[in-house]
């Protein structure tokens, strides 16, 4: 029943992801072999295992296996994000090992109920089950499915996980986990759609809300990788609504945006990583000035920016242009796009002006560059962003188009997509100059927090409810008297009560 | 060997009086040779049996030569082999663990041969009055063995098992003596046959005998709200008594829950009722296990609700009664069993290294003891069901059944349940790779702990993911008992 089926590849779409894992985890293990400094075998130990839970999740014939080796691969990187074993890693790990558990279990009960109704869990064969399937059924299988995998994704409203492991975890697991873990996430959700035929809509929902409340989060953050996780969350929702599209253009550009939004997002991670190991610092308002001090992370990191905000030619514009214009129409969605795409520059535009120009802090006068064992990970993630972005058409026709088994053009050099793109320059920009007057970027201490804000705050909620389960069960515990003659009295209570509800 | 069926019962009783006279030979450490080669002669003669009972044949053995209605009669079929085995197994374990704690103990190990041949004894006999007496052979054993280290507050503990358990036995030899007045025979099988006309003509008799051996059998294996005695008797008896307790006695009360109301229950309608009564009675043992343990602060203690919340998982899949479910409960029983008792001796040789009890002083032992911590930590993923774990396939099977008969009450319950066992195992795991640095108690001398010990816990580990990556082996011999429960 279990590992009855080879681990191999069912189609192109697992060859896409499977170059995606195998391709950006080992630049993970490069990376590490210098940021790395305590509890090196065991660091490595897990890091291992969490590569072999990815792979086999994108190689997984059957939805049994994808199920268990997404939870192997959670397992691993919780150990990972704990590897730091600071205060506050705990419980960030513990919020996402607990989240990751819940989307697990929906994927598993939408296994089981799939199983029920087919009698494999072969993925082949479910889909050419699929057609005589029961409609009701099979949309709800396959939201049980979606909640599983937004889940694992971090989308609105079940990211609260998100913006805490990353800060906490070590840098180049924080790539790793944005670059490569959240991908899965959404491979299932695509896989699931191939598979059962279906898709809804309510994605698209979900994809605009995880932008715009990504983006206008990350706008406040002063601590380099929490916006930087922000934007992860805001990037996915990118995917989700090329996705929720249901378009054969807005697929292809979800699935582009996947691997651009691994490229850019991995990179991003470790220019952050570079500086945390150079000066110690996270803080937006402790750092400045090292562009001077750190040049080649100055050029990789200004390249993921431009790439993360979609400006030609690096390689975030080419996916959201296809998503821009499978939206073409819909004046709304057309909208957020621009302005999450804007609300990003900005706060790109905030993150270079705190890190690399400005001032250098006195703290920091004895900041040197990196090792090399860590520049080169960084330069090729750079190459592969210029790479894509100055061939888009080539990666399209030879790359993406053929992993949702279509053939597909798209001219990505028409004039709209640099009128969009100057427009993003400009709108950014002036976001960011209000910003900084307003103290919406949070760097003053002015920062205006609106206190109703505290109230609607998912974070707080899950919270909230967490504690109040906490003293339910402490309430249980003094209820749970350790008298001895109380306890007998339940015993014939019981008996009496058997009695009764049976007779 | 056709007296195999009564030597493997017989054969530890034997080996109690040799660990004694032990003393008069110049034979060191004769006490535990003794000990572990009974179990081996006992389990090399129940696996001679294997090849006849996976075939699907049952072996029957009459004690004394007197047939089955007037005498005693044992058998072995798919069920009792496949408990037998897993008993056999584990208390080998126990056993082994015990060799580097308990040296030159004779009185300790023969305790534990009793207890080990009173399940045994439960386990074979077809008489269910002679299941009640080695039921009482098991229930003093595990008495003494409770309070061996005889700290006050083990005694204390160990009073209120006796007191709780023994209130169950009475109602369980009244229940015994009500259906013998109805029959006139003890044998499980003749009251069996007759069960069903019993229940046509006089359905309270039924309802009553049912109602007093679900207190027996509830007390024994901890359903709510009999399980009070649990937490107390497990944290305070000495390490491998936890193991014995949670791994196999609390089994025995549910082997004694499937063998009997199968036999007796499983044909009539009452089981229909008796089947939800029992699923929901699991849903809140399972739950409330789960909550106590959550703010439980005593590692042992812990260790014990969590049991009880495991045992609610297997309550549900037997209360399923289906073939998937009971598939997932029996498997539940070995995986729990071996998790359990691995899970103990791991809190064993923490506390024994370090001398502390609570979770909150634990933290940062994984540079300590690295091998143990990742032992609790394989330990701890199969206990929640993660995969590849043996954990989650019983898991699975659990919930599998629950949604085929499309029960959700049932699935929710058991998916907070998986979360809330998540939460209470990655507290401790949290703790233990705690940056702090580890602190040993003032004036404490830590115990040393010898290779038995970690063997065991390592040897568990290890086989929960054997079994986790390879569920059909376990499966093939769980496909017998399986015939025996739904034929």
């Amino acid at each position: 029943m279990i590992f009855h089926t080879p681990l191999l590849p069912i189609d192109n779409l697992s060859r896409f992801m499977l170059a995606l894992v195998a391709f950006l985890s080992p630049l993970i293990f490069i990376y590490s072999l210098s940021y790395v400094k305590r509890n090196f075998f065991r660091y490595y130990f897990v890091l291992l295992i969490t590569f072999g839970g990815m792979l086999g999740t994108v190689l997984a014939r059957d939805l049994l296996s994808f199920y268990i080796f997404l939870e192997i691969m959670t397992v691993g990187i919780y150990f990972l994000i704990i590897d730091n074993a600071k205060k506050e890693s705990f419980p960030a790990g513990f919020k996402y090992i607990l989240m990751m558990f819940i989307g697990g279990i929906f994927i598993l009960v939408a296994t089981l109920m799939l199983y029920n109704l087919t009698g494999t869990f072969e993925i082949a064969v479910i889909a050419g089950l699929a057609p005589v399937l029961p409609g009701a059924a099979v949309a709800f299988i396959f939201a049980l499915f979606l909640i599983g995998c937004l889940f694992e994704i971090g989308a609105v409203p079940f990211h609260i996980w998100l913006p805490d492991a990353h800060p906490v975890a070590p840098s180049p697991i924080s790539a790793l986990l944005s670059g490569v873990a959240i991908k899965v996430g959404a491979y299932g959700i695509i896989r699931m759609i191939f598979t059962l035929r279906v898709f809804n809509s309510a994605l698209i929902l979900i994809g605009v809300i995880s932008m715009l409340f990504g983006v206008v989060l990350a706008l406040r953050q002063t601590n380099v990788k929490r916006l930087l996780a922000y934007h992860s969350i805001s990037q996915m929702g990118y995917v989700l609504l090329g996705m929720g599209l249901g378009s054969g253009i807005g697929m292809a550009g979800g699935l582009f945006h996947i691997l651009n939004h691994a490229t850019f997002k991995m990179l991003l991670f470790l220019c952050m990583g570079a500086i945390i190991y150079a000066t110690g610092e996270r803080k937006l308002e402790r750092l400045g000035g090292l562009g001077k001090r750190m040049p080649i992370t100055l050029v990789t990191f200004s390249i993921a920016a431009f790439a993360i905000s979609g400006i030609p030619p690096f390689n975030g514009f080419a996916s959201k242009a296809m998503i821009s214009e499978g939206v073409a129409g819909n004046i709304l969605l057309k909208l957020v796009i621009i302005f999450t795409a804007a609300g990003t520059f900005a706060s790109f535009v905030k993150l270079f002006r705190f890190t690399f120009l400005g001032a250098l802090p006195a703290k920091l006068e004895n900041t040197r560059g990196v090792p090399i064992l860590m520049l080169l990970p960084m330069l090729m993630l750079a190459g592969a962003c210029l790479g894509i972005g100055l061939f888009p058409t080539q990666m399209l026709s030879e790359f993406v188009a053929p992993a949702i088994g279509s053939t597909m053009i798209f001219d990505f050099w028409s004039i709209n997509i640099f009128i969009d793109a100057i427009w993003i320059i400009f709108l950014g920009y002036g976001i960011y100059i209000l910003g900084l007057k307003t103290g919406f970027l949070g760097i003053d201490k002015k920062a205006v927090a609106p206190s109703f804000v505290r109230y609607l705050s998912l974070d707080r909620i899950c919270c909230d409810a967490a504690s109040v389960l906490e003293h339910g069960c402490m309430g249980l515990k003094r209820l749970h008297a350790r008298n001895l003659n109380v306890h007998l009295f339940w015993v014939f209570l019981a008996l009496v009560g058997l009695l009764f509800m049976l007779t | 060997m056709a007296h195999a069926p009564i030597l493997i019962i017989v054969i530890p009783l034997l080996a109690v009086f040799l660990t004694h006279l032990t003393k008069y030979i110049r034979l060191r450490r004769g006490a535990e040779i003794v000990a572990v080669a009974s179990m081996l002669a006992s389990l090399i003669l129940l696996l001679s049996m294997g090849s006849t009972i996976i075939s699907g044949k049952a072996i029957q053995y009459d004690l004394g030569g007197w047939p089955a209605p007037i005498g005693i009669n044992l058998a072995v079929d798919g069920l009792s082999f496949f408990f037998a085995l897993f008993v056999l197994g584990i208390g080998l374990l126990i056993i082994v663990y015990s060799l580097g704690i308990y040296q030159y103990a004779r009185r300790y190990y023969s305790l534990l041969l009793i207890a080990l041949s009173g399940i045994l004894g439960i386990i074979l006999t077809r008489d269910i009055f002679n299941m009640y007496v080695f039921f009482e052979i098991l229930a003093v054993a595990s008495y003494v063995l409770i309070t061996y280290k005889r700290k006050p507050r083990a005694i204390k503990a160990s009073f209120k098992y006796l007191i709780m358990t023994e209130s169950a036995w009475v109602l369980f030899l009244l229940a015994i003596a009500i259906l013998y007045g109805l029959t006139g025979t003890l044998n499980m099988d003749s009251i069996a046959s007759q069960m069903s006309m019993i229940y046509q003509t006089n359905p309270q008799v039924v309802y009553l005998v049912f109602s007093m051996m679900m207190i027996a059998f509830g007390v024994k294996c901890g359903m709510f709200p009999l399980h009070t005695w649990i937490p107390e008797a497990h944290s305070q008896s000495p390490t491998p008594v936890s193991s014995l307790l949670s791994g196999l006695i609390l089994k025995v009360g549910l082997y004694a829950m499937l063998r009997v109301f199968f036999l007796f229950f499983g044909a009539t309608l009452l089981w229909q009722g008796a089947g939800q009564l029992i699923l929901y009675l699991g849903i809140i043992t399972l739950v409330l296990g789960a909550c106590l343990a959550l703010v439980q602060d005593e590692l042992k203690k812990l260790l014990a609700y969590s049991s009880i919340s495991q045992i609610g998982f297997i309550l549900v899949a037997i209360g399923l009664s289906t073939q998937l479910g009971l598939k997932g409960g029996l498997f539940h029983i070995v995986n729990h069993a071996l998790i359990k008792t691995a899970l103990f001796f791991c809190a064993g040789i923490i506390i024994s290294q370090t001398g502390f009890w609570k979770i909150s002083n634990m933290k940062g032992i994984w540079r300590q003891m690295p091998g143990v911590t990742f032992a609790f930590c394989i330990l701890s993923l199969a206990v929640i069901g993660i995969p590849p774990s043996n954990g989650f396939v019983s898991k699975m099977f659990i919930i599998q059944a629950a949604l085929t008969e499309m029960n959700y009450v049932a699935i929710i319950f058991i998916f907070a349940g998986i979360l809330l066992t998540a939460a209470y195992y990655f507290r401790i795991i949290q703790a233990f790779f705690s940056p702090e640095e580890f602190r040993h108690k003032p004036d404490f001398v830590p115990q040393p702990v010898g290779p038995f010990e970690h063997l065991s816990t390592y040897v568990v580990a290890f086989l929960c993911l054997l079994i986790g990556l390879f569920p059909g082996v376990v499966a093939n011999i769980m496909q017998p008992a399986l015939k025996v429960l739904l034929p």
